[in-house]
């Protein structure tokens, strides 16, 4: 699964061509760019205050380039809103859970699978033809997505009375239903326990099957060595490695950056 | 149980009281109160759309209500310069059409306001109430100034309907469409579309939810649902004039709205029930305690209503009558059962 | 003619305009530093501008023959510090236990605070326009003519008030400490927090700052025109609409968008329609909002999604 012939490399479905962000004088992102290639884990380390969740802000259109461009599934996507991007197949997460709280949980994946299956204002105001479809498909999608990740079962639940973990699994699901192929994944292991990490990697070995492209960013490196076909390592805004983890680990700036900053355990 | 009670109360209790109105004595007047508040309940549960559902403050909302008033009296008798191209429409035509100036002003407006932080619209809809209401005054040709307009009333298989049970029947029958179709949208993928909004923008955003166009569509639908009452209170009063859309009365219904609970249909009607009939009740209290007279509530009015705002934001900003999800939203610590607004879903 | 019509019209514009600036640097000075658009501010000028009749109005019945610049010196400073309590105690017992609630509450609540304390003032005075003493307004009446231009007293002593506390107020704010601490709390309230700033105190203090603003523009209003208690309405959107246009948050935003509008809209009065007066101002509100919401001289205020 390297890839490392360039006849064997599987399509490029995103690709950062020197994307750079300042914010004032600090340059928080500094000519990025590696090829994400379609299928399989890529994951992005560094220590903390790399850049890597800028990064991740600025791919998902949180935050506008300063220059540079992005380039997905062929188009350049520099400039585009958040909403259109998840029609175009690139959801995200967030490194500080962000659910809809007060909305129970099938609620929270129910609007995201309303991008794949909208109802239309006046069919939705006056129970027009068609409406009864498109409740059934949101419904269905949002409880199958709520089984994939196991909480089918709490799915009339309030979102934020779910335990940290599920609350963790219920965002993967709601960005799972929006139906992408390319999903950001924003340190989804912080703050779990060994045994919720364990269901996460399952979790995302599952998602990975179904033919997603998974971009991770993760401080746990067991975890990241295990699951990522490809790894870029960024540090101070650069991109100072890239390869697969055996070669990333072997790397010696990597090593430098992070025995250096004492960071990591 | 609790909605069905509410259920039967609001068809039930509103159709039959005509009714029971007119067998006391005033009922002719006491009729007219009960519009007056299911005018006001109309308007708030409209109001509501843009203010509750969607978080958004319209400061302007009367002008959309004055905007379907003039339109639906200018299609009918075409103005005092009797142009041409206008007037001569039954009230049945003018109506739609007075939903789609009023809606399509709400769109002119909020298209560009939008984008922005939502304060901007509070001050950008008060601005557009303060130009609508010097456009009525001052667009003699149009609107006749300040003398306003008379406007006839509806003809229905060549009948007049001006008895006050009629016109409240054509009322309730808006009523009921009214929210009939915000309940129906805010059950719909729509709502949780506004749920979203009003949790977490950016989530929303990044789940897909087009939040510009989301926001719209309840800025809209609450313009348009103005214009359709306005429309029905041009031909009940027979007449329309400026200070029948004066900024105090968008403080009125918001005052209703906020009382009640934002974003709770039960909530609003319960509001505007109780401060549209408050007045009322005030002002005859002298009499009721054998005093003789009447008390004269309106300079204390707008004091009372500012004072509700300020003391329901403070403690209990879900209202009188909640809707779980504000309740939830509102009150993060507690955990609650889970809201009911969209229906629970079996396997 | 045709030049001192424009004269005439240009000075009228700077006095009104250096108005709205007084009020518009109270807009910004909040939104700068909570992001929040004080609906009660217009009434704060109200107030103050009732505060200064109500001052000379006494100093006229203890004093009458006093002379007319001490006079005015106290009803001034007295405005100021009746309309700085006032905004402190707005925000005190509105603002600050809202401070983490959405957006909506607080909006409602300034809303809900400018219709109670606009409808306090009318049961105290009643809805009738009141006028500051004759003695002090015929004064300031007089004045000069340059040609065809009259220059009134009133219209010099406005600007020259206005645009002595403006200059003082930029000098606060760039040299002073408080001034530091209150751009940094601005720029970061968590940061300025750990550096030893107690934000709270700086809100409240930009509160009464700016209310003590709002006051010195409405007892200028007073020396021109005739008040009520319904004057902060208008005031307050219009000198909103000049912060918007010179871009809220910034300073010399706001002095710039009040005078730019005082401008805009004593030409259009003059020139195209005295009775559409009031439109213009709305108009330019929409084409900034259109094609420059930042305003001309501040930051994207676009929401970030």
């Amino acid at each position: 699964m390297t890839g490392t012939a360039l006849t064997a490399a599987p399509p490029v479905l995103l690709s950062l061509r020197d994307v750079t962000r300042r914010f004032g004088g600090l340059v928080a992102v500094d000519r990025l760019a590696f090829d994400v290639p379609a299928g399989g884990v890529f994951s992005v380390i560094g220590p903390n205050g790399a850049g890597k969740t800028t990064a991740f802000n600025l791919i998902s259109g949180l935050v506008p380039l300063s220059s540079g461009d992005l380039v997905f599934k062929g188009q350049s996507i520099a400039g585009t809103k958040p909403y259109e991007l998840a029609r175009l197949g690139l959801a995200r997460t967030f490194q500080n859970i962000r659910l809809f709280g007060g909305a129970t949980v099938w609620e929270n994946v129910a609007v995201a699978a309303a991008l794949r299956a909208p109802t239309g204002f006046f069919q939705a105001m006056w129970r027009l033809p068609g409406f009864t479809a498109t409740r059934r498909a949101q419904e269905q999608a949002s409880l199958a997505w709520l089984e994939f990740v196991g909480l089918a079962n709490l799915r009339n639940e309030l979102a934020r009375n779910l335990a940290y973990g599920q609350q963790r699994r219920l965002e993967i699901a709601r960005a799972l239903a929006t139906e992408p192929s390319l999903l950001l994944l924003d340190e989804p292991a912080a703050g779990m326990n060994p045994k919720e990490t364990e269901d996460l990697v399952e979790l995302i070995g599952r998602i990975r099957n179904r033919g997603l492209t998974v971009l991770l960013i993760e401080h746990d490196m067991p975890l990241v060595m295990r699951l990522s076909d490809r790894i870029a390592v960024m540090n101070f805004g650069h991109k100072i490695a890239e390869g697969t983890p055996a070669e990333v680990q072997a790397h010696p700036e990597v090593i430098r950056a992070y025995l250096g900053d004492g960071d990591e355990g | 149980m609790r909605a069905m009670i509410l259920r039967v109360l609001m068809v039930i209790v509103p159709l039959i009281l005509p009714a029971l109105l007119l067998a006391l004595p005033q009922g002719e007047y006491q009729l007219d109160v009960a519009m007056t508040v299911l005018l006001y309940v109309a308007l708030g549960v409209g109001l509501n759309v843009t203010v509750g559902l969607a978080g958004l403050l319209d400061l302007g909302y009367i002008a959309f209500f004055g905007l379907g008033a003039y339109a639906t009296a200018i299609l009918m008798h075409g103005g005092p310069a009797q142009a041409e191209a206008l007037g001569g429409w039954t009230y049945w035509m003018a109506v739609p059409a007075a939903v789609a100036v009023a809606g399509f002003a709400g769109l002119l407006i909020g298209l560009p306001t939008l984008r922005l932080r939502g304060d901007y619209l509070a001050i950008v809809t008060l601005a557009f109430g303060q130009i609508a209401k010097l456009t009525e005054n001052n667009w003699d040709a149009l609107t006749n100034g300040p003398q306003g307009m008379e406007v006839a009333k509806p003809v229905l298989f060549g009948f007049e309907l001006r008895a006050g049970w009629q016109l409240y029947y054509i009322l309730l029958l808006f009523v009921w469409i009214i929210l009939w179709s915000v309940r129906n949208v805010n059950k719909s993928s729509v709502g949780r579309a506004w749920v979203a909004i009003r949790e977490d923008e950016i989530a929303a955003a990044s789940s897909g939810v087009n939040v510009p166009r989301t926001k719209l569509l309840a800025f809209v639908m609450g313009a348009a649902i103005a214009g359709l009452v306005g429309s029905f209170f041009a031909v009940k009063q027979g007449f329309v004039s400026p200070p029948s859309f004066d900024f105090i009365e968008t403080v009125t219904i918001l005052a209703m709205v906020v009382l009640g609970g934002i974003g709770s249909l039960p909530g609003v009607v319960l509001g505007a029930a109780m401060l549209a009939a408050l007045p009322e009740l005030l002002r005859s209290l002298p009499d009721m305690l054998g005093l003789g007279g009447q008390f004269d509530v309106t300079p204390y009015r707008m004091l009372l209503y500012g004072t509700a705002m300020v003391l329901m934001m403070a403690w209990r900003p879900e209202g009188l009558l909640p809707d779980a999800h504000r309740r939830a939203e509102l009150h993060p610590d507690a955990s609650g059962e889970a809201p009911d607004g969209s229906g629970e879903v079996r396997a | 003619m045709e030049g001192e019509l424009l004269a005439q019209q240009v000075l009228n514009g700077l006095t009104i305009g250096s108005m709205y600036a007084l009020i518009a640097l109270g807009y910004t000075m909040v939104y700068g530093i909570l992001q929040l658009i004080n609906f009660a501010h217009g009434e704060v000028f109200m107030v103050g501008s009732f505060a200064g009749l109500g001052v000379l109005l006494l100093v006229e019945r203890i004093a009458p023959g006093a002379g007319l610049v001490p006079a005015l010196i106290l009803a001034l400073l007295a405005a100021m510090a009746a309309a700085a309590l006032l905004g402190m105690l707005v925000e005190r017992l509105a603002y600050r236990p809202l401070r983490h609630s959405p957006r909506l509450s607080l909006l409602i609540t300034a809303l809900g605070l400018s219709i109670i304390l606009q409808n306090l003032v009318m049961l105290l005075v009643g809805t009738e326009d009141r006028a500051y003493p004759d003695r002090f307004t015929e004064a300031l009446q007089e004045g000069f003519d340059v040609g065809a231009v009259h220059v009134a007293w009133q219209q010099l002593l406005t600007l020259g008030v206005a645009l002595a506390f403006m200059g003082a107020l930029t000098w606060m704010v760039r040299r002073t400490r408080l001034g530091k601490a209150m751009r940094a709390t601005a720029e970061d309230p968590i940061t300025a927090g750990l550096m030893g700033i107690e934000a709270d105190r700086i809100v409240a203090l930009t509160f009464a700052m700016g209310s003590a603003l709002a006051a010195v523009g409405g007892v200028l209003f007073g020396l021109n025109y005739s008040i009520n208690f319904f004057i902060g309405t208008q005031a307050g959107l219009k000198a909103f609409i000049a912060a918007v246009l010179g871009g809220i948050g910034s300073l010399p935003g706001a002095v710039v968008g009040g005078l730019l509008l005082g401008l805009i809209e004593a030409l259009g009065a003059g020139y195209v329609s005295g009775t559409w007066k009031d439109v213009f101002a709305f108009v330019i509100l929409a084409v900034v909002l259109v094609f420059r919401p930042a305003g001309l001289l501040g930051r994207p205020v676009v929401e970030k999604v």
